[in-house]
């Protein structure tokens, strides 16, 4: 090959770029930019737990980066060519995945947001391009956010404003200079990022605050980890638990996970089990829980989340009376369950009315095989070929959870309304809840009780509410009790002698007393709502939140969850949508409301009173009285102003510029009105001739004493007042 | 229309990001897009706010020299005055001109005006029409701080200026050369047309060339004094400039342009480099009698307002100078219209 045709062809490849006025040669304002992509593409895949696209996507990007800024000057396009190519490539693996593929859909976006994020950052020869990597480098911050399980992303997401800020400020800035002298050096608009900021930071709480949180239908596939093995062979719904650290006692499991145990005396034994988590619960068994968080619940409401869910009383305790369940399974590698077509009776009952709720659970320790869910779950995500589901809708599965598992139920959670709950129902206790209406172990003792507490009324609700109620008031909640007397019924002990006890003790009493009231009841221990986090938008839940409470049957309505431990809510424990400004309300200023309430009731009627008055006055009467607010209201106004701009000048400056005020006062009045933008100066073109070496004379003043920043004199403020007045004369 | 949108396009571009954000977040739940949302949101509002509260208190004004020639670089000053207490920032003035006045650049920004404050800057515009020149409006812009939203005002500044015909020296040479011929033929220096023995003195002003400077008295006063020489008339030159419209064809402006420019490059070559007086007399305008450099801003005012006229009526005016000029010459001669 000849030099020449050597020449020709580098020619080619190294054409200029045709619009160079465009090309961004600033050296900062690239590595910003690549700062700002380098964090997004480390918080998404952080977050996604994607490392292999976050090692390629910031190696790439900074190879992209360099490559862009060593050949902005050319045209480049063979490797527009190239680069098309292998988007229409990764657009294709996207498609593919996102069709054929159980993961996460999410995971599948974050993996094509990364790799389209290296392609482009080769071919970045334009400041527009930079704006636009800064955009999709936001798209990954959002992906990271909604990955986010914890308040560290937030470190992150500041980092990402203040680039992200400074940047849109300089492009700003080169933007305005186009075709522009500047005067200044582009750091004396560093304070307006300062104020900027100032602003966003005092600002942010309000709008976070006051932003509604709906719920809406999910679009896309649910939170679900990766597949979990399951641990034994033949599984009928038995318990496993996670067998403690260290310990030689247990079965190994086969895969997926550490190793387990059936043994509930095992994990009784060991320091954060739940006594609420065995088949025979004992209400003499109490163990303190840990605040370790054990889970992370993102859902739209503050719902409790069942886990066992217990029939059969024993006196001393609570037991299942079938641990054996229905077993759903499913082909392949698929995570979907539909729990409504296993008929139990649970879902033949008739629902008016209800609301769909999404809960995805992020499991962060090892738990046992309980699958928690909101009543009534309809549909399950659940990493797992197989579960089963109990006659009460407690579910399980042959594993035990690891940490990282991640399932999505959706439930069906009744909207109850109190007047349909309270109608009276001739007997509760027919069909398939006979069993939840057992009456064995009812002491006299506790009959007389309910009957006592209950009250006279025919409603089921109103007297489950008097139950409630009952309990709340003469019992107390106390977590260091003797256990029961050997051989004595616990619930009767509890009601009728030691009148301390907790949330189990309650639960089983109101259980009790509504049975004996005729009413089908039955006792769930689970999870309550947790705390929830406004910025995360979790519900943590931890040991110290395993909770017990009370389902009660209402024919036409399903099971409704009561829960009478002390602070807990009185009536149905309705599901309760979280919002940051309910959050921070309950939390700081739940002292507040009662008086605050008292204080709007007040003002209501204050209002009342005030309208019913005006209303005697008639309309000639309330329009001079509205008459007369508004010139208060533009009385006060303009005091404010004239305060306002006292306060800016000092007196004898602000007496030159009352003046000058003056004499357009008189301008506008003889119908010659200075335009807004006229200067001192034009001003004095409006005047006669005799009056403008006046004006001009009086518009110095007035330009000394309004912008100089100096204090103007006695005699100037004199002299500015008499040439105001022989100016106004002359108008 | 076009306009506002360019100011919304970025607000709309975030307002569709909020939306789809918020659908997101209330779909899967995630509280760190409510952040991301309410971050848009008050980025948004203050975007809105800060640039608004900035150019609530801003005014412009601009200053343009009297006169001042087609076609050459003249300068204007801008002052933006801010009569708010808080500083602005990043405040671009558009300098459209209008009424033939082409800045360049035609943007001025300040990157800082401070409060009770006002900036004045110098900005460099070429006229490109003679006559009586308006500045057309000013635009003051300000989209701190990110430029997300642009708040923009017009001020109609009432600045004007009055343009006189380009000047060549050339130009006024060549034309000058057969009446170089006709007269004496001298071509002498600046200093030679003054008399070296008659002047006064007076205090220096900015303006005055060094070369006049009296350096004994300066000296001695401890104060820059200034010699200003008596000038030597060296003949009388008319210029006879036909402004009849009827004399020229169709696109007579340009032509009646140009010939104006031959006019006063002679004229002032007559004046400034011969030392002649000129008398500059027109179909349709009144006559000038020009006798001494001093009177030469009248010049050029009266080739600034000369128009073609289609009569000759305004033509009547007392001639003032020497009744016989030594010769007298007409630009464009050769030219349709155009008289010796």
């Amino acid at each position: 090959m000849s030099a020449s045709t050597a020449a020709s062809i580098t020619g080619v490849f190294n054409a200029p770029y045709k619009r160079p006025g465009e090309i961004e040669h600033s050296l900062p304002l690239r590595g910003m930019t690549f700062l700002a992509v380098a964090l997004g593409i480390f918080v998404a895949g952080k977050n996604s737990e994607l490392f292999g696209p976050l090692a390629i996507g910031i190696g790439g990007t900074a190879a992209g980066y360099l490559f862009s800024y060593a050949r902005r000057g050319y045209s480049n396009w063979w490797l527009k060519i190239i680069l098309a190519l292998l988007m229409i490539a990764a657009g294709y693996v996207y498609i593919n995945q996102m069709l054929f593929s159980m993961r996460d859909h999410i995971l599948i976006l974050t993996e094509l947001l990364i790799y389209l994020q290296v392609l482009h950052s080769f071919d970045l020869p334009r400041r527009k391009d930079l704006i636009y990597s800064l955009v999709s480098a936001f798209m990954l911050m959002c992906v990271g956010g909604v990955l986010s399980l914890t308040v560290e992303y937030g470190i992150y997401l500041a980092v990402f404003i203040a680039i992200a800020l400074w940047m849109l400020v300089m492009f700003h800035v080169q933007e305005v200079s186009d075709r522009a002298r500047i005067r200044g050096e582009t750091k004396s608009a560093l304070p307006v990022l300062g104020r900027l900021l100032a602003a966003l930071a005092l600002g942010f709480p309000v709008f976070f605050v006051a932003i509604p949180r709906y719920q809406t239908h999910q679009f896309a596939n649910l939170p679900v980890s990766g597949q979990l093995r399951s641990q034994i062979e033949k599984f009928t719904g038995s318990m496993m638990y996670p067998e403690a650290p260290n310990s030689a006692a247990g079965i190994a499991g086969s895969g997926g996970g550490g190793g387990f145990t059936s043994s509930s005396d095992t994990y009784l034994s060991s320091g954060d089990a739940y006594f609420g988590f065995v088949p025979d619960l004992n209400l003499n068994n109490r163990a303190r829980m840990s605040n370790k968080i054990v889970m992370k619940v993102r859902t739209a409401r503050a719902m409790y989340h069942r886990g066992m869910v217990f029939d059969k009383f024993t006196g001393s305790g609570w037991k299942i009376s079938n641990l054996e369940g229905r077993q759903l399974s499913q082909a392949g590698r698929k995570s979907f369950f539909n729990l409504t077509t296993t008929q139990l009776p649970d879902y033949r009952y008739g629902m008016p009315d209800f609301q769909e709720v999404y809960s995805s659970y992020y499991i962060q320790r090892d738990l046992p095989n309980i699958i928690y869910a909101p009543y009534r779950p309809d549909y399950l995500y659940f990493p797992m070929s197989t579960i089963v589901i109990d006659r009460n809708l407690g579910m399980r599965v042959p594993a035990v959870f690891d940490e990282g598992t991640v399932y999505t139920a959706i439930s069906h959670v009744p909207r109850v309304d109190p007047a349909f709950l309270n109608m009276p129902r001739r007997n509760l206790c027919s069909g398939g809840v006979k069993a939840h209406c057992d009456q064995a172990f009812l002491t006299p003792g506790i009959r007389k009780l309910a009957a006592e507490a209950a009250g006279d009324s025919t409603g089921a609700l109103e007297r489950l509410v008097n139950i409630q109620k009952y309990l709340l008031r003469n019992y107390k909640y106390d977590l260091d009790i003797p256990p029961a007397p050997r051989g004595r019924n616990a619930v009767d002990y509890f009601l009728l002698e030691e009148k301390r006890g907790y949330c189990e003790h309650f639960a089983s009493a109101m259980v009790l007393m509504a049975r004996a009231q005729g009413i089908p009841a039955r006792f769930v221990t689970g999870f309550a709502p947790g705390e929830y986090n406004p910025i995360t938008g979790l519900f943590t839940i931890r040991g110290s939140d395993a909770h017990a409470w009370v389902e009660v049957f209402f024919p036409m309505a399903g099971w409704i969850t009561f829960d009478p431990t002390p602070a807990g809510p009185v009536g149905p424990a309705l599901m309760k949508q979280t919002t940051p400004l309910s959050f921070f309300l309950d939390r700081y200023f739940a002292g507040y409301r009662e008086p605050m309430q008292k204080l709007y009731m007040r003002l209501v009627k204050v209002l009342n009173t005030a309208t019913a008055a005006v209303k005697r006055l008639g309309a000639a009467g309330a329009a001079a009285l509205a008459c007369a607010v508004a010139a208060l209201l533009a009385g006060l106004i303009c005091l404010l102003r004239r305060r306002r701009l006292s306060a800016e000048l000092p007196p004898a400056n602000r007496a030159v510029a009352d003046a000058y005020d003056s004499v357009l006062r008189r301008l506008a009045r003889a119908r010659r009105p200075a335009p807004e933008s006229a200067t001192p100066l034009d001003i004095a073109e409006l005047l006669p001739a005799e009056a403008a070496d006046e004006m001009k004379a009086l518009a110095a003043l007035y330009s000394r004493a309004a912008f100089s920043g100096g204090e103007t004199g006695d005699d100037e403020k004199a002299e500015a007042q008499r040439l105001a007045a022989s100016i106004r004369s002359r108008i | 229309m076009r306009r506002f949108l360019r100011s919304v396009g970025r607000l709309a571009f975030i307002g569709v990001w909020i939306v789809l954000l918020f659908l997101i977040a209330t779909n899967i739940q995630s509280g760190w897009l409510y952040v991301i949302i309410s971050f848009l949101l008050l980025l948004c509002a203050v975007s809105v706010v800060m640039p608004w509260y900035m150019m609530r208190r801003l005014r412009v004004r601009v200053e343009l020299p009297g006169m001042c020639e087609r076609g050459s670089e003249a300068q204007a000053t801008v002052f933006v005055e801010n009569a708010g207490r808080a500083a602005a920032f990043i405040v671009k003035v558009k300098l459209d001109g209008g009424g033939g006045l082409e800045f360049e650049p035609p943007g001025l920004v300040l990157m800082r005006v401070a409060g009770r404050s006002a900036a004045a800057q110098a900005a460099s515009f070429r006229p490109s029409r003679r006559g009586p020149a308006r500045m057309g409006a000013v635009e003051l812009s300000c989209g701190a701080p990110a430029g997300i939203y642009t708040v923009r005002r017009s001020f109609d500044t009432g600045a004007s200026t009055l343009v006189y015909p380009k000047i060549s020296q050339k130009k006024g040479e060549e034309m000058a050369g057969a009446a170089a011929d006709m007269s004496s033929g001298r071509r002498e220096k600046f200093f030679a047309l003054e008399d070296p023995y008659n002047y006064r003195l007076r205090e220096y002003t900015p303006g005055d060339s060094l070369r006049r400077l009296h350096w004994k008295l300066t000296a001695r006063r401890d104060r820059p004094i200034v010699r200003i020489h008596e000038r030597k008339i060296y003949g009388h030159a008319g210029i006879f400039v036909d402004n009849l419209r009827a004399s020229y064809g169709p696109g007579g402006d340009a032509e009646f342009e140009e010939l104006l420019e031959q006019a006063v490059s002679l004229a002032r070559y007559l004046l400034f480099t011969r030392g002649s007086s000129v008398t500059i007399a027109a179909a349709a305008a009144p006559e000038l009698s020009l006798e001494s450099p001093d009177s030469w801003p009248m010049a050029l005012k009266w080739f600034a307002t000369i128009r073609l006229e289609d009569t000759p009526a305004g033509a009547a005016g007392p001639a003032v100078g020497p009744a016989e000029p030594d010769f007298a010459f007409a630009p464009g001669a050769r030219r349709k219209g155009a008289a010796t």
